[in-house]
């Protein structure tokens, strides 16, 4: 009658053999395939979220090529000449011309005494750097014009827009002494201007 | 003729489990059963996980060569927007000069005349004649955007001139 209480004894083991085989799966699981998985799902997550990020700003890059064209385009009137000379020479062609157009008469074009400065757009400091205006001041010069009030209002309104980057830093009109009624006198115009001219930097962009 | 089955077959065949000890066999057996069953899908989920992340990494680094090309194209554009920009201010530094003589001319008083005036980013310098005094107060109270100060005013000695004060007003833009 031994043999009773023994096969409890085993019946007992294997149950607990059973449960220890179940617990020990699980935690074998669970502190490895588990802890991968989650670890690994949790990578695709970020990498889901940032590919989501990073497909947003590529669909603005569509758009930022066209605005880019656009102001390539706004930008296209304005002469790239490097030479010196050739933008000088533009100049006084737009100058002369002007002028006729709107009744005056250009006396003359001379370089100023002061050096070139621009002061259309003051830049902070730390953007300086980044930024590269493609656009160098090649000459301060002096532009005196004859003619009518009106005219030469047309006149300075239009000569820095022209196809030579020109910034207007200065006028002063004079009465020109003459023998008629005094509203009909003609002015100088003194117009004080910086000439810029297309400098590209070495690599190809801009200066 | 037939040869004698192996020993342990025959021993197998034999074997039988006790009665007692069936719940407890039948226990370890489901219990193995379900921890390989729960190995297989895991490591089922651990591959299905790994090919995921795999192939959304992948597109993550595509994506990411792409951005780097559109970070390129942004500073691009505000490089041009910056050029752009100040090109415009350039350009239109004519036609904000032309108003502003414009705009003094238009407020000068009846009897007062204007023979030089200078216009810079500092301010404005009107030199010219009045009739009187007055008028020229009424110049100065006219110029509304600007603060004017009196440079000079002085009434010439020719009794005949019709404009005898001559004066000197330097106007600068009110902030």
């Amino acid at each position: 009658m031994t043999g009773e209480p023994t096969n409890r004894k085993i019946g007992r083991a294997l149950w607990m053999g059973a449960l220890c085989i179940l617990a020990g799966s699980y935690y074998g699981l669970e502190s490895t395939y588990g802890r991968n998985v989650q670890g690994l799902q949790a990578v695709s997550q970020s990498d889901y979220v940032a590919t989501l990020r990073n497909r947003k700003l590529i669909a603005n890059a569509g758009k930022a090529r066209a605005l880019a064209a656009e102001l390539e385009q706004r930008l296209q009137p304005v002469m790239r000449a490097t030479s010196s000379s050739a933008t000088v020479a533009t100049f006084l062609q737009d100058l002369d011309a002007l002028a006729k157009v709107n009744g005056c008469q250009l006396l003359s074009l001379a370089p100023a005494q002061s050096q070139p400065t621009s002061t259309a757009a003051p830049v902070a400091p730390a953007r300086k750097a980044s930024m590269r205006f493609p656009y160098a001041p090649l000459v301060d010069a002096d532009v005196i014009v004859r003619g009518s009030y009106p005219g030469l209002l047309r006149f300075l309104r239009a000569m820095s827009s022209g196809r030579i980057l020109v910034e207007v830093k200065s006028v002063s009109l004079a009465i020109v002494p003459h023998e008629g009624p005094r509203g009909n006198a003609p002015l100088d115009a003194t117009i004080h201007v910086t000439i810029f001219h297309y400098a590209p930097s070495t690599d190809g962009t801009a200066s | 003729m037939e040869s004698e089955r192996p020993v342990f077959l025959r021993r197998m065949r034999e074997f039988t489990i006790p009665p007692r000890l069936r719940a407890g066999a039948f226990a370890v057996g489901a219990a193995t059963g379900i921890a390989a069953a729960a190995w297989a899908i895991e490591s089922y989920r651990l591959a299905d996980a790994e090919l995921v992340a795999s192939r959304y990494h992948a597109q993550y680094e595509q994506s990411a060569l792409a951005v780097a090309q559109a970070k390129l194209v942004f500073t691009n554009v505000a490089q041009l927007e910056q050029s752009a920009d100040r090109v415009r201010r350039i350009q239109i530094s004519g036609a904000r000069t032309a108003k502003t003589v414009a705009q003094i001319g238009n407020n000068i008083p009846a009897r007062a005349w204007v023979t030089s005036e200078s216009v810079d980013e500092r301010g404005i310098i009107l030199s010219g004649k009045a009739s009187d005094f007055h008028t020229l107060s009424r110049e100065i109270s006219q110029a509304n955007r600007y603060s004017a100060e009196l440079r000079r005013a002085s009434r010439g000695r020719r009794s005949a001139d019709a404009w005898p004060v001559d004066y000197e007003l330097h106007l600068q833009r009110l902030p």
